[in-house]
């Protein structure tokens, strides 16, 4: 009971509230350190998974992929990334953002496998029949793949990008280990420095981002799919999330 | 090939990170033992251990050390934190361990110092209270210690922290510090001591000890890095450990702490034993057998073994 | 492709449909020995139907999809009024070629209006000019674009989607179009009364039409002429459906058709054909009195027929009910007249009647409403007549009968 009031008294701190590590400055170190990395994994896994899906090659390779990425533990993926890429992005001379760009690395690879396999599965579930019906009716590929097989794995595609997102927003938090900014900061050195309410609020205020992001996708899920989609099986959501507990 | 060790190395720093270093708190769980046998001239011992390989390390040392000199050892190795460790030395459980005389004798409630004969001296007195003696300690200390690339310390032409205060460019140094280093006298508290001001240096805020901060001195993230003397990335990236010239540390000699009641009753050699194994162990070594235990995966007992025989201890 | 003139009447007179002909197609499916579909040569008239039938896996999807090169032929040949499918980029084909496959296939995603755009959005035409197209089809399909043309298909009962199917694949006027049993989803009932709109909307457009299926009554009923395939793509008989009744041109063919073949040529005649005779229609409320008189001025009836406000049957009303006086009690009619439109197969027509207790079809126009009757007797007339093998092809009703 205690140790909640002295959350309460942490939140209740203007001093927290202000400054370079204050939380509206650390919420925004988290959202850059979130949002670079998904719309990097968007960019990349979108139209592979979507192209894969469409022509049905390589699809060993996105469940191979999938699985794989979803084995190893982000910190490994943190860990890797900061092994393998670091000098490199020292030597570029960019090393006063190198723990910014590792972890948005990191985070980027970690956002590939649900957005990859919900693009694929998305794709590769639309019904033949009405892709058989577009290309009867004079659609090129790329017309079928716009106008029909994107459109109707819409929400299977997007439940990809949520869970890629909710799992990003939730594991910057590590990037503090290797010196980012961002939320991780309260827990890391809340840890560090045993100021156990700090590392409470942190944890919380992560968990709230989350929450919110969640809601967000959602939200742009239901905007997005066309009302003749709902009601339909979204199972392939199950698929993406399974095998992950998500964030740390 | 290259790459495929790269990974494994970075694997197994990963999972020293941890586990390994600091003289402080181990990982595995406190296990409740039966009362060691008292030897009245009896050449049967009982050892225990902290948690971490460190500690076990130390303690199988000893144990090959004693054993090659015709002694009987049961092993407690691995038995948890210095909080559950202690009492159960002081009960009985066993008779022997390895541990950094900084460490203990904050525990015990002293004031460690940065001379290791002062601060060796008031661990005696601490220890004398609770009927332990604590052996000759080894030039090896695992302390908190700043480290800096190769190329740094030949560049700046450092070897100390005092040169290093005073080398042309220190300023531009980025360093990597834990965050709990502004409120540590022993960190934020020491480098005001060499002459930095803690508010004017470029911070990235790295745990100290760990795997990430090597990595990013390795990779030139940060130029200087709080680690642990004994870590093995130290000997893996061929980093330079800056010298304490003005001993701001605590000194972190590993010595043996032996039970008096055993003590008392023990074999003559027993002590010389012992005392022969810490002269030989300083910290250059205690760092390379901890690479070949954390980094390469060789068992504690053979690494033990090997390190006696080189040194003519069995 | 030039679209429609105006209003799609205005395409009534003739036949806008071209030439399909199929010159020594032969297609052989990569890994397999025998061909599944082997010199296959056909002509298809301009605005008839022709559909393929025989058994499962003979080869009548496949020689449907090479005349849009879903699929292309391994050697031969397909020419739509004279020019060679094959010297058109296939997506050009496709469009101007309407396409309705057996599940529909209609965009999920999309609106009715939407999915009935779909080509000519790819043609690229005016929103302006879609918008009327597609209101025109949905009409000329039977749905009222108001209320559909925003719903979505899950919205729509399987009959309703079949039609938006139909006003899809219609919907750049294309000359030729291609059905693969694009009725067979529906259930017995609904598919006649489908069958029956789809021949009244084909003797408004007159397209040349390519339809799949495996069931010969429906063959019969919807050809111009049948082209029976059997295993391995091979063309057992192309005629029209009375000569292939009349004579058979093989044992294959003569099982194919099956040993009713006399009952059968009932369905080259239509309730159309036949002589109606006039109903006797009550609402609710009505003196029984004056039902009576109205009912004796007809020998051959002995049943009033109640319909609703709309003049939709609703039951028969005997001559017990009629007794006495006052107005009649809508309780007492007995539901259950069959119902025949005017393109209903006489075959058709008879079992539906037969199966009734008064032995009379109630023939009724496209909004359900009464036209008049037919008896069992009238066919049994028609069937005492000779047949005349020529004579059995299709013959809508049309504008004729009203
Ligand atoms: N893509 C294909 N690859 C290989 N063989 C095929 C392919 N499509 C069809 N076939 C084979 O070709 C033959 C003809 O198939 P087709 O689909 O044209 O038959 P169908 O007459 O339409 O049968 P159904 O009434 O069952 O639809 C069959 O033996 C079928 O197995
Ligand atoms: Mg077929």
């Amino acid at each position: 009971m205690e140790f909640f009031g002295e959350v309460a008294a942490w939140f209740a701190d203007p001093a927290n509230w202000n400054g370079p590590d204050g939380i509206p400055a650390r919420i925004g170190e988290h959202l850059v350190l979130s949002i670079v990395p998904l719309a990097a994994a968007v960019a990349v896994a979108l139209p592979v998974g979507a192209w894969i899906g469409h022509t049905g090659r390589f699809s060993n390779l996105v469940i191979n992929i999938a699985n794989v990425g979803r084995a190893i533990p982000s910190l490994a993926i943190l860990a890797l990334a900061a092994m393998l890429l670091q000098r490199t992005i020292v030597d570029i001379g960019l090393r006063d953002s190198a723990s910014e760009i590792v972890t948005m690395i990191a985070l980027f690879f970690l956002a590939i496998p649900p957005i990859l396999t919900n693009a694929y599965v998305g794709i590769n579930e639309v019904d033949d029949q009405i892709v058989e019906a577009g290309r009867g009716m004079g659609m090129r590929d790329l017309e079928i793949l716009r106008r029909v097989e994107i459109p109707v794995g819409l929400p299977v595609i997007l439940v990809g990008v949520r869970t890629a997102a909710v799992q990003v927003v939730a594991t910057a938090t590590l990037g503090a280990v290797v010196a980012t900014g961002g939320l991780g900061r309260y827990i890391i050195d809340g840890i560090a420095q045993r100021r156990f309410d700090e590392v409470f609020a942190g944890a919380l205020i992560v968990a709230a981002l989350s929450i919110a992001t969640e809601l967000g996708f959602s939200f742009i899920e239901r905007r997005a799919t066309s009302p003749g989609l709902r009601g339909r099986d979204t199972a392939p959501r199950e698929l993406a999330q399974a095998g992950r507990p998500g964030g740390i | 090939m290259r790459m495929h060790r790269k990974l494994a190395l970075g694997a197994a720093t990963l999972a020293l990170v941890l586990s390994a270093c600091a003289p402080g708190e181990g990982g595995s769980s406190p296990s409740a033992s039966a009362g060691a046998t008292g030897g009245e001239g009896e050449r049967s011992i009982v050892i225990g251990s902290a948690g971490f390989y460190e500690a076990q390390l130390m303690a199988e040392i000893y144990a090959q050390a004693l054993e090659a000199n015709g002694y009987t050892v049961e092993r407690k190795l691995g038995i948890g934190p210095r909080d559950t460790v202690q009492p159960a030395l002081e009960s009985g459980d066993f008779d022997l361990e390895p541990e950094y005389i900084g460490s203990l004798l904050t525990y015990l409630g002293g004031e460690a110092a940065g001379d290791p004969e002062e601060t060796f001296t008031n661990l005696q007195a601490a220890l004398d209270e609770v009927g332990l003696t604590a052996l000759d300690y080894a030039p090896a200390q695992d302390q908190n210690a700043f480290v800096v690339r190769q190329e740094t310390a030949s560049e700046l032409g450092v070897s100390t922290m005092s040169e290093l205060a005073d080398a042309e460019g220190a300023s531009d140094l980025v360093w990597g510090l834990p965050p709990e280093c502004e409120t540590n006298v022993l960190c934020s508290g020491a480098l005001e001591q060499y002459g930095f001001t803690y508010g004017d240096l470029n911070i990235e805020q790295y745990a100290a000890c760990d795997a990430p901060v090597a990595q990013a001195l390795n990779d030139g993230v940060v130029d200087v890095a709080e680690l642990c003397s004994t870590q093995p990335d130290i000997e893996r990236f061929n980093f330079v450990v800056l010298e304490d010239d003005l001993q701001t540390q605590p000194s972190e000699n590993i010595a043996p702490i032996v039970r008096n009641e055993w003590l008392d009753a023990a074999p003559a050699d027993f002590a010389e034993i012992l005392n022969a194994v810490s002269a030989a162990m300083d910290t250059e070594t205690l760092t390379s057998l901890g690479v070949r235990v954390a980094v390469d995966q060789e068992s504690i007992e053979d690494v033990a073994a090997s390190w006696l025989s080189d040194n003519g201890l069995n | 492709m030039s679209p429609p003139a105006g209003p799609i009447m205005g395409a009534m007179q003739d036949a806008t449909g071209a030439v399909v002909s199929f010159e020594n197609v032969t297609k052989r499916y990569p890994g397999s020995d025998s061909p599944a579909v082997d010199n296959l040569s056909l002509t298809v008239p301009a605005g008839e139907i022709c559909v393929l039938v025989g058994p499962s896996g003979c080869g009548k999807t496949t020689s449907m999809k090479m005349v849009n090169r879903l699929i292309e032929p391994t050697s031969g040949r397909i020419t739509i009024d004279g020019e060679d499918v094959m010297s058109l980029p296939a997506v050009e084909l496709r469009r101007r070629i309407g396409y309705v496959i057996q599940q529909i296939g209609l965009f999920p995603h999309l609106t009715i209006g939407d999915n009935v755009a779909v080509v000519p959005k790819l043609l690229r035409w005016k929103d302006q000019r879609i918008r009327e197209r597609v209101e025109e089809l949905l009409e000329i399909v039977g749905l009222d674009p108001a209320a559909y043309a925003k719903r979505y298909p899950t919205e729509l009962s399987g009959g309703e989607r079949q039609r938006v199917g139909v006003a899809r694949a219609l919907a750049a006027d294309p000359p030729v179009m291609l059905m693969d049993e694009p009725f067979g989803a529906v259930d017995p009932i609904r598919r006649d009364r489908l069958q029956n709109e789809f021949l009244r909307l084909q003797e408004k457009v007159r397209k040349t039409i390519v339809f799949v299926t495996h069931d010969v009554d429906e063959a019969i009923k919807m050809a111009d002429r049948i082209a029976i395939l059997q295993k391995g793509g091979i063309l057992a008989q192309f005629d029209t459906p009375a000569a292939i009744l009349a004579n058979p041109a093989s044992e294959f063919v003569e099982r194919f058709v099956g040993a009713d073949r006399g009952l059968k040529r009932l369905s080259l005649g239509r309730v159309g054909d036949l002589e109606m005779i006039e109903a006797i229609t009550v609402r609710a409320g009505e003196d029984r009195t004056a039902i009576r008189a109205r009912l004796d001025r007809v020998d051959e009836l002995d049943y009033a027929l109640l319909v609703d406000d709309q003049d939709r049957p609703l039951g028969w009303i005997d001559q017990q009910d009629l007794r006495g006086s006052g107005p009649i009690n809508p309780e007492a009619a007995s539901p259950g007249a069959p119902t025949v439109e005017r393109e209903t197969t006489l075959r058709d027509a008879l079992s539906g009647m037969l199966g009734s207790s008064v032995q009379l079809g109630v023939v009724v126009d496209e909004r359900e409403r009464v036209l008049g009757l037919v008896s069992v007797d009238a066919i049994g007339e028609r069937l005492r007549a000779p047949v005349r093998a020529a004579d059995g092809g299709l013959h809508p009703v049309g504008e004729a009968a009203s």
